[in-house]
């Protein structure tokens, strides 16, 4: 009968924006049946430590998990320990996790003689990572949910994959063991998180709904605080910006589509969105908005008070 | 070692008597940047510790170790793209505690001392007013506004005064031949030799030429070539806002004294921006100036207030 074959390679790189799935991969590495050693690279960690710790390593098995690898100073050692590891010898297992969507080339070298696995960071939009995302995890925890429960789900909680697993384990423990999760449990168990992104606040400004732009402003407020004001002024300077180019463009007549080609932007969105938005000024308004911000921007970045109302006053300013 | 420091009489006198051994207490020297300040107390340092002829080309170990920056008891600390912290501060404190080990005295040179954090410059005071015995602080800033007043109180002040423009044409004409050029890098230095042979250095009359054509195009009220000029200078948006002030000093002077324009190789260019009226340059030069004044020390989007108080006048 042939040995069989281990299910180990020399290299695990994990590389990718999300997070959420890499630290899975380490807590699966972490359950693995060997000795595990955690290094970090935020922690100055030079590639000849790492090497040090491979050597010293690969007697018995181990596993060495590093964390942040992208961030481990200098390759010169690290590559000839590389070049020089033999892709049968699994004694060592030097996981590797790179919290950037780019792979080093370092660590693509690792990957080509062991296993390369990237965790992309899937867009707000791309719902469907989203909802296969929960029926996978809903088949780990061994409960039922259908499609549409998903995307409540998804509508309730939000594109966060911590939250949407904290929520799926809440709702499992609730349905217990092989139970149908409903509409009724997800209304029922988790709480709505209404969610505002700074872009959106700008949006409504120049939109002149300046209750859309008050709601969503406060919605950015309660679950960012403080913390809501300077992202929403650079929102609004960046769409006042390009408001005030496409405005000046449309006066001098030039064509809706070649402004859409000088910017840079799709001519669907440009017709339909930009260039209403650009029509609701005039020129000489959105160059005194433009130095209300200014202000503004030095308020919020200084040591006035009450820098909430300050930013309310000139949302409530712009849309007027 | 001290003769080799020029035009700066008054810096000199006071250094000479820290080589005499009479002054103990902290120094502060503020002038702009490549005046002389750090080279003068450098030199000072030198001939105090020297050990030998005490001339300018001295070998002696001292002299070398101070010219290599590696002497033991000589601390250089500068301000780098951050302000100086509070950890950086205690890290002095402790070393000014240490008796020194090749020289009598250490000497400590704190380069940007406008660039404390309050944390950090509070941490430093109760030093600067009994320093220990064997430690000599000298701090330099550009702006005594920005020193702290508690720390400007407890130190000997010093004003390092612009350089003569021959001298810095002088100094200049070693790195650029070209006459009309080295007058315009002297000129953009305002009396430093060591920004005017950086801006010759690293060819900054390309980024001067990209002001001008800023100007130009918010004259004719191109707000998307404008703004696209004014995003593509990104990490030079600071020394472009200086540029853009001299520029608009120029405008403001060429008429009545065109030799004292400081971009005199481009003075045409001026009189034909100068035929817009005087009030709306005037105007600019006082917001420009404002915007440089308020940017130092904060996180302003720069690039964002550029571009207003630029349009703001022509639209």
């Amino acid at each position: 009968m042939a040995p069989k074959e281990s299910s180990f390679r020399p290299f695990v790189v994990a590389f990718g924006g999300e997070d959420f799935f890499l630290d899975r991969d380490i807590e699966k590495a972490l359950q693995a049946k060997r000795s595990v050693l955690r290094l970090d690279g935020e922690d100055g960690l030079t590639d000849e430590q790492l090497v040090t710790f491979c050597e010293r390593y690969s007697e018995t098995p181990h596993m060495i998990i590093v964390d942040n690898a992208h961030k481990v100073k200098g390759d010169k050692a690290l590559r000839a320990f590389i070049e020089a590891k033999d892709i049968a010898d699994t004694s060592l297992v030097l996981v590797v996790i790179i919290r950037s969507e780019k792979l080093p080339e370092i660590w693509s070298l690792a990957s080509s003689k062991g296993k390369g696995v990237e965790r992309k960071k899937p867009k707000p939009w791309e719902t469907d990572s989203y909802t296969d995302f929960i029926r996978l995890e809903a088949t780990r925890l061994r409960v039922v949910i259908s499609g549409d429960v998903s995307a409540l789900l998804l509508q309730y909680v939000g594109p966060d994959f911590y939250r949407l697993a904290n929520e799926l384990r809440k709702l499992a423990i609730y349905v217990g063991q092989a139970g149908t999760i409903t509409k009724e449990h997800v209304s029922l168990v988790t709480t709505r998180t209404p969610k505002a992104e700074p872009y959106q606040v700008a949006e409504a400004v120049l939109a002149k709904d300046s209750r859309l732009a008050m709601n969503l402003f406060s919605v950015l407020y309660m679950n960012s605080g403080d913390d809501a004001n300077i992202p929403v002024v650079r929102a609004l300077m960046k769409q006042i910006e390009k408001t005030a180019t496409i405005r000046s463009l449309l006066d001098r007549g030039v064509s809706e589509e070649d402004i859409a080609v000088l910017l840079g932007m799709k001519p669907w969105p440009f017709k339909n969105v930009a260039a209403p938005l650009a029509r609701k000024h005039d020129l000489r308004a959105l160059v005194r908005h433009m130095g209300r911000l200014c202000k503004l921007d030095a308020d919020v970045k200084g040591p006035a008070r009450s820098k909430r109302t300050l930013v309310e006053l000139a949302i409530l300013g712009i849309a007027e | 070692m001290l003769q080799q420091v020029q035009h700066q009489k008054e810096g000199t006198r006071f250094l000479r008597r820290f080589v005499e051994g009479g002054l103990t207490s902290p120094v502060l020297l503020v002038g702009n940047e490549g005046v002389g300040r750090r080279f003068s107390v450098l030199c000072a340092i030198r001939e105090a510790f020297c050990v030998g002829t005490r001339e300018p080309d001295c070998p002696c170990p001292s002299c070398y170790q101070i010219l290599h920056q590696v002497h033991t008891d000589v601390f250089v600390h500068e301000a780098g793209e951050k302000d100086i912290g509070v950890e950086e501060v205690r890290g002095i404190i402790e070393e000014a505690r240490n008796y020194p080990t090749a020289a009598d005295i250490r000497c400590f040179v704190i380069d940007g001392a406008d660039r404390f954090t309050l944390a950090a410059a509070n941490a430093l005071l109760k030093t600067l007013e009994e320093p220990p015995a064997r430690a000599r602080f000298f701090l330099l800033a550009e702006s005594l506004e920005h020193v702290l007043p508690t720390i400007r109180s407890r130190c000997g002040g010093i004003r390092y005064t612009p350089l003569p423009e021959d001298f810095v044409l002088s100094e200049l004409h070693r790195y650029e031949p070209n006459d009309a050029k080295a007058l315009v890098y002297a000129r953009m230095g305002e009396g430093s030799v060591g920004s005017a042979i950086r801006y010759c250095g690293s060819g900054r009359l390309t980024l001067r030429d990209q002001v001008f054509r800023v100007l130009q195009l918010a004259l004719g009220k191109d707000l998307p070539s404008l703004f696209a000029l004014i995003d593509t200078m990104d990490q030079d948006l600071v020394l472009a806002l200086k540029f853009l002030d001299q520029v608009l000093h120029d405008v403001l002077i060429v008429r009545v004294d065109p030799m004292r324009v400081i971009n005199s190789d481009r003075v045409q260019d001026l009189i034909a921006m100068g035929q817009t009226p005087t009030q709306v340059w005037a105007t600019l030069a006082q917001k420009v100036r404002a915007l440089r004044a308020q940017y130092r020390g904060t996180r302003l989007h720069l690039s964002f207030h550029l571009k207003t108080i630029l349009i703001e006048p022509f639209i």
